[in-house]
């Protein structure tokens, strides 16, 4: 066959416009060109909603950015743990208003520092970039003893609260971060059992909040100064579950396990420092926790067969560096018979 | 610098096709534009009258470009609303027609590109041609045979190719036109149709022609 494309002819083409079709068309089209009509038609109203819209955004911008005060900019994950005096000291005087919102970390007691002494190297500000309290603007439901202690003036934050009846008419209905401020003001005011009472309803009733981890940290932390041990590792346990890989996991566990050495309870001892071997294993604590657990282990194989001891009964300096832990505790009688391990060389 | 006509005023001067341009009765494109950017019903009831004057020239166009009747409706409809909500922009109402068909041709690329786009990863199969709605009923079946013939080719090419050609030669339009409802220039509009046109001449078989 021979190609050929020059002489096409003139196609009969087939209509599709059918008074049927263009009828059925416009039944769909005639509503939205009459409403676009309409809205040409009536231009003094237009603006209305779309002002309405404005202001709504807007109002709904500034309430996330200013009406919760915990909803600045935050660098950390977790808020840094408030400043401990150390036993003998002054408890350090809240920050004057208008003063940076920064607080100092503190060393864990076990690190060879005496619990709460903040170490000059940490006590850098977190941030430069957290924004001055004072440049949050007030927001009309932020209470008012919420305000002066973010404001840093916790004394007066203190007696607005007693002035409206108290922290117990706030504790029952505050949110967690409002907890969290309300810590900061029993401490400051140097109140332990209500610090404590807000720390035990965050990690109760917000255990999903962002607040959670720190307010378990820092339960523990109140709850091993007020002298309960089996709490205070209670809240560090709670604290590891909250936040795994937190900033504090290796301080919590470790701390655990000076609480079950502190309590005499080897096995569990035992098992906590495996843990932190297998979890943390260039932990700073382990080789003086191993040596801690042989010291224990040998000290309770001698107290069961009092004539097989080697000369342990002289000081060693992991008795002296756990002398200010207090005097140990007696073994439980009801324990498993406990054989320590061998310290695991690295 | 003289200022480059705009589309509209090009396509003012194109002043429709050739093979649609049939006598209008009643007020003119122009009048009906300038009614239908009022504020009141009666800019509705103008706007009814060009959709009712021009809706089989768009419905024609989207089915002899996609080869096929599958969602012109939709086309047409939505040609339309767009029409109406940017009817102050038609700085020429008397080219409306022609402004109204740049629209449709605008839509049925659209489609045909998102249909190659899916046939190509695999989510539909091509659409096949619809001889039928192409074809007049009673046309003489090798015209038939032909007209699938060529569409069947123009599947094949680029929707811009396919258009132009399909603009050029089978809708009848001027290159000036074909140029205009394409949007793009009159240099383009030339050379996607002589691209179609030897794509087609070297796969095309008339069977029109005699066996050697």
């Amino acid at each position: 066959m021979t190609r050929r494309l020059d002489d096409l002819p003139r196609f009969p083409l087939r209509e599709h416009g059918s008074p049927e079709r263009v009828e059925r068309i416009w039944r769909r089209l005639a509503p939205e060109v009459a409403t676009t009509t309409t809205w040409w038609a009536r231009p003094q109203t237009w603006w209305a909603p779309a002002t309405l819209a404005v202001v709504f955004g807007a109002g709904i911008f500034v309430g996330a950015r200013w009406v919760r005060p915990d909803n600045a900019p935050v660098l950390s994950a977790e808020r840094p743990p408030p400043v401990e005096a150390a036993p003998g000291q002054q408890a350090p005087r809240p920050a004057p208003a208008g003063a940076p919102n920064v607080r100092p970390r503190v060393v864990p007691p076990h690190r060879g520092h005496a619990p709460g002494v903040v170490s000059p190297a940490l006590a850098a500000p977190v941030s430069k970039f957290v924004p001055p309290v004072a440049s949050v603007a007030p927001a009309a439901t932020v209470p008012t003893w919420e305000r002066l202690a973010e404001a840093g003036d916790f004394e007066a934050a203190r007696a607005e609260l007693e002035s409206h009846g108290g922290f117990e008419s706030v504790l029952g209905t505050a949110r967690a971060s409002e907890l969290m401020t309300l810590v900061d003001i029993a401490r400051a005011s140097g109140s332990r059992r209500l610090a404590i009472a807000a720390l035990r309803r965050v990690v109760e009733f917000y255990r999903d909040a962002p607040e959670a981890p720190l307010a378990a940290w820092t339960l523990g932390n109140l709850l091993d100064q007020s002298g309960d041990e089996t709490g205070a590792a209670s809240a560090y346990a709670l604290y590891r579950r909250l936040s795994p890989g937190g900033d504090f996991a290796e301080d919590a566990l470790a701390r655990e396990i000076d609480s079950a050495l502190s309590l005499g309870n080897l096995e569990l001892s035992a098992r906590l420092i495996a843990q932190y071997e297998n979890e943390f294993p260039n932990g700073r604590s382990l080789e003086e926790f191993r040596a801690e657990l042989a010291r224990r282990a040998d000290r309770a194989n001698a107290s069961e067969h009092p004539g097989t001891t080697q000369g342990n009964d002289a000081p060693t300096e992991s008795d002296a560096v756990h002398a200010d832990a207090g005097p140990s505790k007696p073994l439980r009688n009801d324990d498993a018979p406990f054989v320590a391990p061998k310290p695991t060389q690295k | 610098m003289p200022r480059p006509a705009s589309t509209a005023t090009r396509l003012r001067l194109i002043g429709g096709t050739e093979s649609t341009d049939a006598p209008q009765s009643g007020p003119s494109d122009e009048t009906l534009v300038l009614r239908a950017r009022g504020k009141d019903s009666a800019a509705t009831h103008a706007f009814e009258l060009l959709y009712r004057r021009h809706a089989a020239t768009a419905l024609n166009l989207a089915v002899r470009i996609q080869g096929s009747s599958s969602d012109v409706e939709d086309i047409v409809h939505d040609a339309f609303v767009r029409a109406h909500q940017r009817l102050a922009e038609l700085r020429e109402p008397a080219a409306f027609r022609s402004w109204l068909g740049s629209i449709v041709v605008r839509l049925v690329r659209t489609r045909l590109r998102r249909r190659r786009l899916i046939a190509v990863l695999g989510l539909a199969t091509p659409e096949p041609v619809d001889l039928d709605a192409v074809a007049a009923p009673d046309a003489d079946p090798e015209v038939r045979a032909l007209l699938a013939q060529v569409y069947a080719l123009l599947q094949t090419l680029p929707a811009d190719e396919r258009i132009a050609w399909t603009l050029r030669h089978v809708e009848r339009h001027r290159l000036e036109s074909v140029a205009a409802l394409a949007g793009c220039s009159l240099a383009t509009a030339k050379r996607r149709i002589a691209r179609a046109q030897d794509f087609l001449k070297e796969h095309f078989v008339s069977p029109f022609a005699e066996d050697a």
